[in-house]
């Protein structure tokens, strides 16, 4: 489906990733997901933990071990299919066309290596400099990054640095190629809150700044709603929704985007701020990809079950030129 | 030395406003430093963790302190269940000093305050089984016989909204928000009165972080608990709380009731936090 009019950056099709743990049965932790990245596009990859976020964005870079993994399907990046290359091949896009950004910018930094340094070896990797340049591509990297005392930082080793100067060198060694995409796993979930909203600032300003398409996951739709232009609502391994930011806030279709919407916590706007108010929830837990049973995924927790609903699964059904969405009350 | 002064004039000041119930637990001038040393030398700095705290929480009520890390959240939390010796200051609780009692005494206050801490998967034990790691408090008090304890554990995980049947599974079995509920039970079964829970929503999606602020509202309702949240998330302390307490570098800057702090916060930090929360466009 494409909705946007700029070219298709990214491409996946009937991408399906399999856990073969030893001894036990294989798992489907991802199930057939279709989607498309335009270049300069921010899509956003929303659902609870266990839900194949991660594994998902583990299978774009192919960075899944292949001895307990199977994946299938298609990746296409540019004109580039992601599924055929080799490791080497692999090494020269990882970084330079393509980059992760982990949860803990803690444990993606080397602790005894200088940031800076840590920036110019991405640049090293993929670019035919000495050395020197590389340091100052990646000095100016920094200044381009709103770093109040740059230098300093770019001296620093990681633990003198607090969580959001960490997560910024993070952000500087994702962005330092130049990359078309970039994939951004829970970047601001371990961040206290101010620091997290200076961060989502940063992306917004990298998105328009640099013409990076992201792919932004996260739990919640609050953050989302800040930085992406696309939502894909994921449940049980499957995209159970898709649509434009703006069109999925003001009308979720889906049940289970519902609920998520309606967990979101909120104090009102006009002094309807009510404490100990029994919140809404989605009833029940996220299901054990393992055993999973007949029809859909979501049926045991969701408020609108029908009788078919344990049937057999929906299929998609493009309800809007801009919204699919993967449920029986539309017809699915 | 004027902002100490300022801050204990804006605690006094809040201390008149605030205090309606009877205050159940109440700190003081609380203190608490650290030594840090620096690699391979002898030099020692001083790192002051919490600055003339001062609180009170009233009875059924919950207090949530709020701040970045490094405030001295945690500190605070362990100082007030006595794991931490505060380096000055004053706790009551019930009209009693915590920082002198008799061996017994601290033990019946062992009792009294209990803490769930933010990571379940690592407070839980992997080699007991559900039902011996809520029971451990029973043995460690030495509380009825083997199936009168295990009896009361389930209750306690029922309470919690486990099923009994899960009993025998290794906490390794259940997902991240059965294990918060898991370590939840364990902090209930001896039916404390005073819950300390540190960070305890925070590694939690949002569907189960509704859940548990469901849960917690329900048991503070049902067994009159008094609970103080520690929590850097200011959307969940405004739905659960009744009066917040800001913390920055050791010291609260602002404290008041939760409706008052949301809709007209002093503090120019307080501000700044309370317009970070992200929110949800559509619904405003």
């Amino acid at each position: 489906m494409e909705q946007s009019s700029r070219d298709p950056l990214l491409q996946v099709r009937g991408l399906t990733v399999r856990y073969r743990p030893e001894g036990g049965t294989e798992v489907a932790a991802v199930n057939q997901a279709d989607f498309t990245i335009a270049s300069g596009e921010a899509v956003g990859l929303l659902g609870e933990s266990g839900c194949g976020k991660t594994t998902l964005a583990l299978s774009l870079l192919r960075l899944l071990p292949t001895t307990i993994c199977d994946v299938r399907g298609s990746i296409l990046l540019g004109e580039t299919e992601l599924m055929g290359l080799g490791e080497s091949q692999l090494r020269q896009l990882r970084g330079a066309t393509i980059s992760i950004i982990f949860q803990e910018p803690e444990i993606a930094l080397n602790p005894v290596m200088r940031v800076g340094d840590q920036i110019a070896e991405v640049i090293r990797a993929h670019r035919p400099w000495r050395k020197r340049r590389c340091l100052d591509e990646a000095g100016a990297l920094l200044d381009q990054l709103h770093f109040i005392d740059a230098n300093r930082i770019f001296n620093a080793y990681p633990h003198q640095l607090s969580g959001g100067q960490r997560q910024r060198a993070v952000i500087a060694q994702a962005i330092a190629c130049k990359p078309a995409l970039v994939i951004a796993d829970e970047p601001t979930t371990a961040l206290d809150p101010t620091v997290q909203s200076e961060v989502l600032t940063l992306f917004i300003d990298l998105k328009e700044r640099f013409q990076i398409a992201f792919l932004f996951i996260s739990h919640n739709p609050a953050i989302l709603a800040k930085v992406v232009d696309r939502i894909l609502v994921m449940y049980a391994g499957r995209i159970v929704e898709e649509a434009d930011t703006t069109q999925i806030l003001r009308r979720p279709l889906h049940p289970y985007t519902t609920g998520l919407m309606r967990c979101v916590l909120e104090w009102g706007d006009e002094g309807a701020f009510r404490p100990r108010r029994v919140l809404p929830t989605i009833p029940g837990s996220p299901p054990d990809p393992a055993n999973l049973m007949q029809g859909c995924p979501f049926e045991p927790r969701c408020p609108e079950r029908m009788e078919v609903c344990t049937a057999r699964e929906p299929q998609e059904v493009q309800v809007e030129i801009s919204q699919r969405v993967r449920c029986f009350k539309y017809g699915g | 030395m004027k902002s100490r002064r300022e801050s204990a004039v804006s605690n006094m000041a809040a201390d008149d406003k605030l205090q309606t119930g009877e205050p159940l637990v109440r700190v003081r001038g609380l203190c608490k430093r650290y030594a840090q040393g620096r690699w391979l030398t002898r030099k020692k700095f001083l790192v002051e963790a919490l600055s003339h705290v001062g609180l009170s929480i009233r009875a059924r009520s919950t207090l949530a302190v709020v701040g970045e890390s490094g405030a001295g959240k945690s500190t605070l939390a362990r100082c007030l269940a006595r794991l931490e010796e505060p380096s000055s200051g004053e706790i009551w609780y019930e009209g009693k000093s915590l920082l002198d009692l008799s061996s017994q005494e601290r033990f019946w206050v062992r009792r009294q305050i209990q803490l769930v801490f933010q990571d379940p998967t690592t407070a839980l034990d992997p080699r007991l089984s559900a039902v011996e790691i809520v029971a451990e408090p029973l043995v460690i008090h030495g509380e009825g016989s083997k199936r009168d304890r295990r009896q009361r554990a389930l209750t306690a995980m029922e309470q919690t909204g486990l099923s009994p049947q899960w009993g025998d599974k290794s906490p390794l079995e259940f997902s991240g928000g059965q294990r918060q509920r898991l370590a939840l039970a364990r902090a209930l079964v001896l039916g404390p009165k005073f819950l300390i829970l540190d960070e305890a929503l925070a590694g939690l999606d949002l569907s189960m972080q509704a859940q548990m602020v469901n849960l917690l509202l329900g048991i503070q309702a049902s067994q009159a608990l008094t609970y103080l949240c520690i929590s850097h998330d200011l959307a969940l302390v405004s739905n659960i709380a009744d009066e917040v307490a800001v913390m920055r570098q050791g010291r609260i800057i602002e404290w008041s009731r939760t409706s008052e702090l949301f809709n007209n916060p002093r503090h120019p930090y307080t501000q700044q936090l309370i317009a970070s929360v992200p929110r949800l466009e559509s619904t405003a």
